[in-house]
């Protein structure tokens, strides 16, 4: 059994459902799981199952409809932007920088939920964002101009971000969209230091084979319901046929006996 | 892309630079007018101050009641309208948006035209109404559920704002011999300001100022293109707290001194080019930059026979605004 106990859940979810459009995105009591600290959980489901909406729903960017979030057994259903912000930090799908700031800039706007009314960024917020820029590869990039990055780069600097707000919980939409295989390995590399760290890693992934490689479980999600929540070790084709209606083969291969899951 | 970093000015270069060209067009406009004054003629009134029998009592008239109120009012109208500017164009993440497209100057002109029409002395209250009630009806038309569709807020005021210009037009074509009085308030001038003025004026420059001050981290998040609720930031709440206090400051500007386009547009943009889009320095930059800017203009559209001041600013705005346009495709 994998689930964690209640004990040692750090992340809670109880029914959680979401409304969008008149439209019931997540459904009401299909949706609940916990996390323990220092894992990794991959959401995995077809386009439009509501991943994205579950990963926006628990950073606050959209409302909740019912249902119940607990961080460390304190109800955060309700809790405020700012608060919320000092528990998760979210990188979205494909961020649009809009104005012209430099890396350094838009890295350390990460620290703004730690500051109050006036009080601007310091020295300890700088350092932070420094910091966060090494560990995605864009040491010496604090100077640059977002709106000229590359694709890539301005990915990670999304993920830079997120590391200087310094959370316990790290939610990851699509994380290695915009990355070559490269950087998308080193993303995976950073996932994992994070989650060694005791922090919570929940990433929306398209790409089943990182998701099994990355993450130490796979929670899938179909027409906003879950519906396996497993071991990434015990990922089969039938899970996989059931939740992308397509036929599928797992091979057992290469060194160390990697399972690779194809469409047949 | 790769290559050299861009380049960016040091912001206290712009602050040195700008506070001197500030200084330099205050001291013009005290300096031009009808009465030729030496500029030591000038510091000694400026030195005697407002008040006390001197004998200069008709110089001293002129440079504290007409040039010195005049070219004050100019400086700070200035400051406003950048520093609003500014605060649109953050919070709607777009680099067009200032008062003048967002339909709050054609709907105070249509307020001002209502009431000179109706005879009524309130036109200033008036112009105050119908900017603000545009607001809220621009807001209106762009929410979807209960959020502000930011892509929306441009296009509703310029729809809004148009068929304001329409209304003012049938306005004036009905409006006999008043209107004449309307064009006149239609150009917008500072020649009429006075010492009243001071305290709205001031007024508005400190609402601003707080709006300014109190949010730039925030404007900095918003203009970023950031998903700023998931980085603690209450979005609809600091949207509308910032937006209707920028429109206010506005307000009281346009409603006395008629419409004045584009400082709002121009001022900014070019500082943002030079300086990079942090607002930490960018407010600063822009209320020095728009002060100086709408001080300079008017100086120099009294001396060019009185021509009112929004003129000027649009013929020097209009292109830039094009630029812009241009640049954006």
């Amino acid at each position: 059994m994998t689930q964690p106990t209640v004990a040692d859940a750090a992340l809670s979810v109880e029914s959680l459902s979401v409304y969008l459009g008149g439209r019931e995105i997540l459904k009401s009591g299909a949706i609940s799981f916990s996390i323990a600290s220092g894992e990794i959980v991959a959401l995995l489901g077809p386009n439009g199952s509501g991943k994205s909406t579950l990963i926006r729903a628990l950073s606050g960017l959209i409302k909740k409809q019912s249902g119940t979030v607990k961080y460390r057994g304190e109800n955060i259903s309700s809790a405020g932007a700012k608060d919320l912000a000092k528990i998760f930090a979210h990188v979205s799908q494909s961020e649009q920088f809009a104005s012209a700031y430099t890396v350094l800039e838009s890295v350390v706007m990460g620290r703004y939920p730690r500051l109050e009314g006036f009080e601007n960024y310091g020295g300890a917020d700088y350092e932070a964002a420094a910091d966060s820029l090494q560990r995605v590869s864009l040491f010496g990039f604090g100077d640059r101009i977002v709106t000229e990055l590359s694709g890539g780069e301005a990915a990670r600097v999304s993920i830079a971000r997120a590391l200087a707000q310094d959370t316990p919980v790290l939610l990851l939409d699509e994380p290695t969209a915009a990355l070559d295989p490269k950087h998308a390995l080193e993303v995976k590399r950073l996932t994992k230091e994070i989650a060694g760290e005791g922090k919570i890693v929940l990433a929306a992934i398209h790409d089943v084979n990182l998701a099994i490689e990355m993450a130490d479980r796979l929670i899938f999600i179909k027409a906003g319901a879950i519906v396996a929540d497993i071991h990434s070790d015990n990922v089969d084709e039938n899970i996989l046929e059931d939740v992308y209606e397509i036929p599928w083969e797992i091979w057992v291969m290469g060194k160390g006996n990697r399972r690779v899951a194809m469409p047949a | 892309m790769t290559g050299a970093p861009w380049k960016r000015f040091p912001p206290i270069l712009g602050y040195c630079l700008l506070s001197l060209l500030l200084a330099l067009s205050i001291l013009l406009g005290l300096l031009l007018g009808d009465v030729d004054m030496s500029p030591r003629e000038i510091l000694q009134m400026l030195y005697l101050g407002p008040f006390g029998d001197t004998d200069e009592i008709f110089m001293q008239t002129i440079v504290w009641r007409i040039r010195l109120p005049r070219v004050a009012a100019a400086a700070i109208s200035g400051a406003i309208l950048a520093a609003s500017g500014v605060a649109f164009q953050s919070v709607l993440r777009n680099p067009l948006a200032e008062p003048y497209t967002l339909g709050v100057a054609s709907g105070a002109a249509f307020g001002a035209a209502c009431a000179i029409l109706a005879s009524v002395p309130w036109v200033t209250a008036a112009a105050f109404i119908g900017g603000i009630c545009t607001l809220f009806f621009v807001w209106a038309l762009s929410k979807r559920g209960n959020d502000l569709d930011i892509s929306r807020v441009i296009l509703a005021g310029v729809i809004v704002g148009s068929i304001l210009s329409a209304w003012l037009t049938l306005l004036k074509a009905i409006a006999g011999d008043q209107v004449s009085a309307i064009i006149v308030w239609l150009l917008g001038s500072f020649s009429a300001a006075s010492w009243n003025d001071a305290l709205p004026l001031s007024l508005a420059f400190f609402v601003i100022l707080f709006v300014c001050v109190s949010n730039y981290k925030e404007m900095d998040i918003m203009a970023s293109g950031a998903d700023a609720a998931s980085l603690g930031l209450d979005v609809s709440r600091k949207r509308l707290f910032i937006l209707g206090g920028a429109s206010l400051a506005v307000s009281f500007v346009v409603s006395r001194f008629g419409i004045i386009g584009f400082v709002g547009l121009v001022a900014p943009h070019l500082l943002r080019i030079l300086f990079g889009p942090s607002h930490s320095k960018l407010i600063p930059l822009s209320l020095l930059g728009g002060a100086a800017l709408l001080s300079a203009a008017d100086t120099t559209a009294k001396m060019w026979n009185e021509l009112p001041a929004g003129i000027l600013t649009v013929l020097i705005g209009g292109p830039v605004f094009c630029v812009i346009l241009w640049k954006r495709k």
